[in-house]
């Protein structure tokens, strides 16, 4: 069934895009027109609901909802990896603000410290 | 080697319990102690405030891997510091593993010791904790291109170059393969000392489960 090669690919694709380049504006722009393009799509269904069904049997799935289904779930995948990888990237940055403030505190309770007993 | 010179980096979350015990001792040889609170909500804060140990205060829990990048960052701003070690806060480091590595360090031929627990066998453990460690030194050495016999042992000793080198990301407890890894990059030559890696009762129930490996090895494949 072609539909199998296509999710299997699919699927691969998701994985790979995150692991390699996912800061490239290419990738980030791609996501974007991915988004677009599902919109539309979403659009078209609703307008012709017959025509999910002749895509369904274009690549060998029985009903334009299985077909639905199982895009929703490829989508599923790319948001679950996205959304853990968006929130790695704050950790990041909340880690470099965190240990800055922390730095910086500490250092001033130092220089207090050696004010007080001069010669230290 | 002047142990004044030396910065011990002691990661703490949620330590209060044997923590002045740990600092006290590290600090009878060693007068530059860095310990790094990591947001934690006990009073691990005041027990380091009550000892002669710098503190450095996480305003929210960060991570184990980003304490000791916090330690070593606040012991860089010395410019005297030369060496400096990680140790564990729970007891289960000793300070004379530390000397020893220290007099490796030294002798000048590497820039790294690392700490092994498999190198005798002074170290017990359970067989599936062996068994883990085994398996993740394994993926280590193969991604990294080393050659140790345990690579997730917290006890540390390295030079300046390499501190300065060291910029570890990994939050969690992964960043023991990442410093790992920034060694072979970098091409620092490194050396293992066998350590006696002592397992309370009070240390085991705040170590880490061996099932916190599947985040580990999850961590490092989606860096």
């Amino acid at each position: 069934m072609i539909i199998k090669l296509l999710l299997a690919v699919g699927i691969g694709v998701v994985a790979l895009s995150f692991l390699r380049n996912r800061n490239a504006m290419r990738f980030q722009a791609g996501k974007k027109l991915a988004l677009a393009g599902f919109t539309l799509l979403c659009l078209v269904s609703v307008a012709n609901p017959d025509l999910t069904n002749w895509l369904a049997e274009q690549v060998g799935v029985g009903r334009g909802a299985d077909l639905l289904l199982y895009l929703t779930v490829l989508g599923f995948l790319f948001v679950a990896i996205n959304t853990y990888l968006k929130f790695k990237d704050y950790d990041a940055r909340l880690t470099r603000l965190a240990r800055s403030v922390a730095l910086e505190e500490a250092v001033r309770r130092r220089q207090a410290l050696d004010q007080r007993q001069p010669g230290q | 080697m002047d142990p004044r010179t030396t910065c011990i980096v002691i990661p703490a979350y949620n330590e209060a319990g044997v923590l002045t015990q740990v600092l006290e001792q590290v600090l009878e040889e060693f007068p530059f102690v860095v310990c790094v609170d990591d947001g934690s909500s006990d009073d691990t804060a005041a027990r380091v405030a009550q000892t002669k140990a710098w503190l450095v205060q996480h305003p929210i829990n960060l991570g184990q891997g980003a304490a000791l990048q916090t330690g070593i960052s606040y012991g860089l701003l010395d410019p005297t510091i030369r060496s400096f070690v990680t140790f564990d806060a729970d007891g289960q480091h000793q300070v004379a593993d530390v000397r020893r590595m220290l007099d490796r360090l030294d002798r000048g031929d590497v820039d790294i010791v690392f700490g092994s627990r498999f190198l005798d066998e002074r170290t017990s453990m359970s067989r599936l904790k062996r068994l883990v460690l085994k398996l993740a030194v394994a993926y280590t050495n193969r991604t990294s291109g080393v050659q140790l016999s345990d690579a997730h042992n917290g006890l540390r000793v390295f030079d300046r170059r390499v501190a300065e080198a060291l910029d570890i990301r990994q939050n969690g407890m992964a960043h023991a393969s990442e410093i790992v890894s920034t060694v072979a990059q970098r091409g620092f030559r490194y050396a293992e000392e066998p350590v006696h890696v002592l397992y309370t009762e009070y240390s085991r129930s705040k170590g880490q489960s061996v099932l916190n490996s599947v985040n580990i090895v999850f961590d490092l494949v989606f860096r």
